[in-house]
């Protein structure tokens, strides 16, 4: 019998073709219809609703029948990752993904006048929910499919999954790749029907971008706190996939800002509109048809090369567009030395830096023998990084006006912080790269007080955009003192009592015990960290043993020490003998604190923008 | 834009693009085979791609070093790692880097690839990296 969820994938594939088909009948004179294609949006937005709780309770009630919940858990598993599970594998998250859209779609209908450019937008964001939950309907990739008897006990999550931040960060994700769909449908229609899109799509691509935003930040968390996979972020194609779509909404959002105060950029921005869509899409690709995999791949879903398909048709539709409609997009205007010209440039640095990521990241599709290593995004991200927050500061002194005398004299101050702060760091520590760095912190930032006013506060979106900017400049400084002063001693032996010294800490491992619950054994042992004598805290690495049939079940957990400089991080390897001593990996990573503040601020000033108007005074300023 | 801009732009773009392809070409390096390595007798710094042979891993936990062989269905070779490796698994696809001789392959990193479908190219670096 048919799964009654895989019966509700087969009605949203049903009624996400009706919308298409409904809202290009309206489009073609026959208005009336323009109320049910409102109605099939909400029976495909309820289809997926029923269906994800649906598969949700077939992981509450330990259903290992359904081949899905069997491989993504097991009776033991805590209630919190028993939920996450649902989107720990391709099919669940394809099913989120799916529904998320749905939902937007749902929203974006019931809230927007019933005219040409809803219709057209609506029926490209429906072609995407069908697409998807087309996918759905195949083999690898359908959440409900029964197994032909039921094993007693799941495969068990990947005990790597089993992390808060792992739990919430698929989730995040998925709202922002659903999200960035609207502005794109949005983008095309208004452009075919010559109407000004931005007003439409401009809530749905910040909040879009503020999910992409803590998505990857919970991402690099979580990848920082797991030993093995090379710090907060190393480059992987898979954090690079949603990395990228992040730097093209974030130039869209600045290009949107110039679009609607100097009619400007509209090329620009139509074309930004299409890449983050294409780059989500690829983002699946990437993360979803293993194809690109630096070991010999094996193509692992087949299916995987209809995203390709989705790309390609995207693009070709919107060049046909673009061409058809160049008049009345006309160029980009801008003169030197104001505003426009810094965004332009802002917008040229993501650019650019979203083009050599793609092109690092997608070498192994072209030649599956090569790799393409850390090296190579250093070199090329890490100056762009810089050249971005200089132009920071510069364009925080320069107003919307161009006052040029204004201008001036915050730069000299900037500039003067900025020039101190890097002899003086010189002076104490000796260090090259590190004063200028936070040469260029401060006059970033001092750029940026000098700005700030009371009033601004109430302008959302100006506000907003003020502290993502902050949050950037501390990201940088952070990223700066973690990558190139980080320390590692790797497989520290140690005996239970024994005391060993390592740079400027010593550290003395006290004892080590073993418990026992449910899922697992832990080992636990005691660090005691000293510096200068002092003790500074007690770290307790563990092994876990989780009681699983899966050979990945041994995990050594991280635990780390932070302080305001830096964080003393630990994690445990083998042990050896009957728990006299065991191997340890000890890192020490200075200002990676910064790296958070700014992660945090950067949220915070998306959510910030996003707190719906309270005075009439938001605008864009 | 006018001709002047489009020149600043332009050029800017064209020294990015020259700094990128030697930036390109200085960090990329080729996966070779075990076949590959194993008919070379000896060798140094390659990262080498194969699956890790099931059953045959054995781990010293006197000095946290685990010896297991590494086949790409041809050839097969016998990799000696020391150090922690998290979430380590047999019979999954791995890259490791180092040096062959004597029959002997010296790890220094060992890549490992999760099985799962989802994480079809996650990869477990050997160590936390800089």
């Amino acid at each position: 019998m048919t799964d009654p969820g895989e019966i509700l994938i087969w009605i949203t594939v049903c009624s996400s073709a009706i919308t298409i088909l409904l809202s290009l009948m309206a489009l073609k004179g026959r208005e009336s219809l323009s109320k049910y294609v409102e109605y099939s949006v909400f029976v495909y937005a309820a289809a997926l609703t029923f269906a994800f709780f649906i598969l949700l309770r077939y992981f509450t009630l330990r259903d290992f029948n359904v081949e899905y919940v069997w491989e993504y858990s097991d009776s033991n598993l805590e209630p919190i990752y028993t939920i996450s599970a649902v989107w720990a594998g391709r099919e669940g998250s394809l099913l989120i993904w799916a529904w998320f859209l749905a939902l937007f779609n749902a929203v974006f209908i019931s809230r927007s006048k019933k005219d040409s450019v809803t219709n057209l937008s609506i029926a490209i964001a429906s072609f995407v929910v069908l697409f998807l939950s087309s996918l759905m309907l195949t083999e690898h990739s359908n959440p409900f499919i029964r197994l032909p008897f039921t094993p007693p006990e799941g495969y068990g999550l990947n005990p790597l999954l089993r992390t808060i931040e792992m739990a919430f960060h698929p989730p995040t994700i998925f709202v922002g790749y659903a999200g960035v769909t609207l502005p794109f449908a949005i983008a095309v229609a208004g452009l075919i029907y010559r109407e000004n899109w931005i007003k439409r799509a401009r809530s749905y691509l910040i909040f879009s971008w503020m999910f992409l935003t803590i998505g990857n930040f919970l991402g690099a968390w979580w990848a920082y706190k797991t030993l093995g996979w090379g710090g907060f972020w190393a480059w992987d194609p898979v954090e690079n996939a949603s990395l990228l779509p992040w730097l093209t909404t974030s130039a869209l959002i600045h290009g949107v800002m110039v679009e609607e105060r100097r009619k400007s950029f509209k090329n620009l921005n139509f074309f930004l509109a299409v890449t983050s869509f294409n780059l989500i899409i690829l983002a699946a690709f990437i993360t979803r048809s293993g194809i690109i995999s630096s070991v010999h791949a094996f193509g692992e879903n087949p299916i995987g090369y209809a995203y390709l398909g989705l790309i390609g048709a995207a693009s070709l539709m919107s060049f046909i567009v673009w061409t058809k409609r160049r008049s009345f997009i006309g160029g980009i205007k801008f003169t030197n030395l104001s505003r426009e010209a810094f965004i332009l440039i802002n917008i040229l640095i993501l650019l650019l830096s979203t083009l050599t990521i793609l092109i690092g990241t997608l070498t192994p599709l072209f030649n599956p023998d090569v790799s393409v290593g850390k090296g190579y995004y250093n070199r090329l991200e890490i100056p762009l990084g810089t050249a971005l927050v200089v132009l920071l500061g510069l364009c925080a002194a320069l107003n919307w006006v161009n006052d040029r005398k204004l201008f001036a004299k915050r730069g000299k101050i900037a500039l003067a912080g900025g020039l101190i702060t890097g002899i003086v760091v010189f002076a104490l520590f000796r260090v090259n790269i590190a004063s200028l760095g936070a040469g260029i912190f401060v006059f970033s930032l001092l750029s940026h007080l000098q700005d700030f006013r009371v009033k601004d506060l109430s302008n959302r979106r100006k506000f907003g955009g003020y502290i993502v900017h902050i949050g950037i400049i501390f990201l940088f400084i952070g990223v700066m003192g973690s990558w190139l002063y980080e320390d590692s001693y790797n497989n520290v032996g140690l005996k239970v009592g024994e005391k060993i010294k390592l740079g400027s800490l010593e550290l003395e491992f006290k004892d080590m015990k073993l418990f026992e619950d449910p899922q697992k054994y832990t080992i636990v042992s005691n660090i005691y960290i000293y510096e200068n004598g002092k003790v500074q805290g007690v770290l307790q690495p563990k092994q876990l043993f989780y009681k699983l049939d899966r050979q990945d079940r041994v995990v050594s957990t991280v635990e780390i020490l932070s302080k305001p400089e830096k964080d003393i991080y630990i994690a445990m390897g083998g042990m050896t003998g009957h728990f006299e001593g065991a191997f340890f990996e000890v890192y020490i990573v200075p200002l990676v604190s910064l790296v958070w503040v700014g992660c945090g601020l950067m949220v915070a000033g998306g959510i910030y923008a996003l707190i719906p108007r309270m005075s009439r005074t938001d605008d864009v300023t | 834009m006018d001709e002047k801009q489009r020149l600043i732009l332009g050029g800017v773009v064209i020294i990015f693009v020259i700094a990128m392809a030697f930036s390109f070409k200085g960090n990329i390096s080729q996966y070779v085979s075990v076949s590959y390595v194993v008919e070379k007798q000896s060798i140094e710094n390659v990262q080498v791609n194969g699956t890790i042979v099931l059953g045959s891993t054995k781990y010293y936990p006197e000095n946290n070093t685990r010896i297991f062989d590494i086949t790409d269905g041809k050839s097969t070779m016998t990799v000696i790692f020391t150090g922690t490796l998290t979430n380590y698994q047999e019979g999954i696809p791995a890259v490791v880097i180092g040096d062959y001789n004597n029959g002997i392959f010296h790890a220094q990193k060992v890549l490992l690839k999760c099985p799962s479908k989802y994480e079809a190219m996650e990869e477990n670096y050997s160590g936390k990296g800089v």
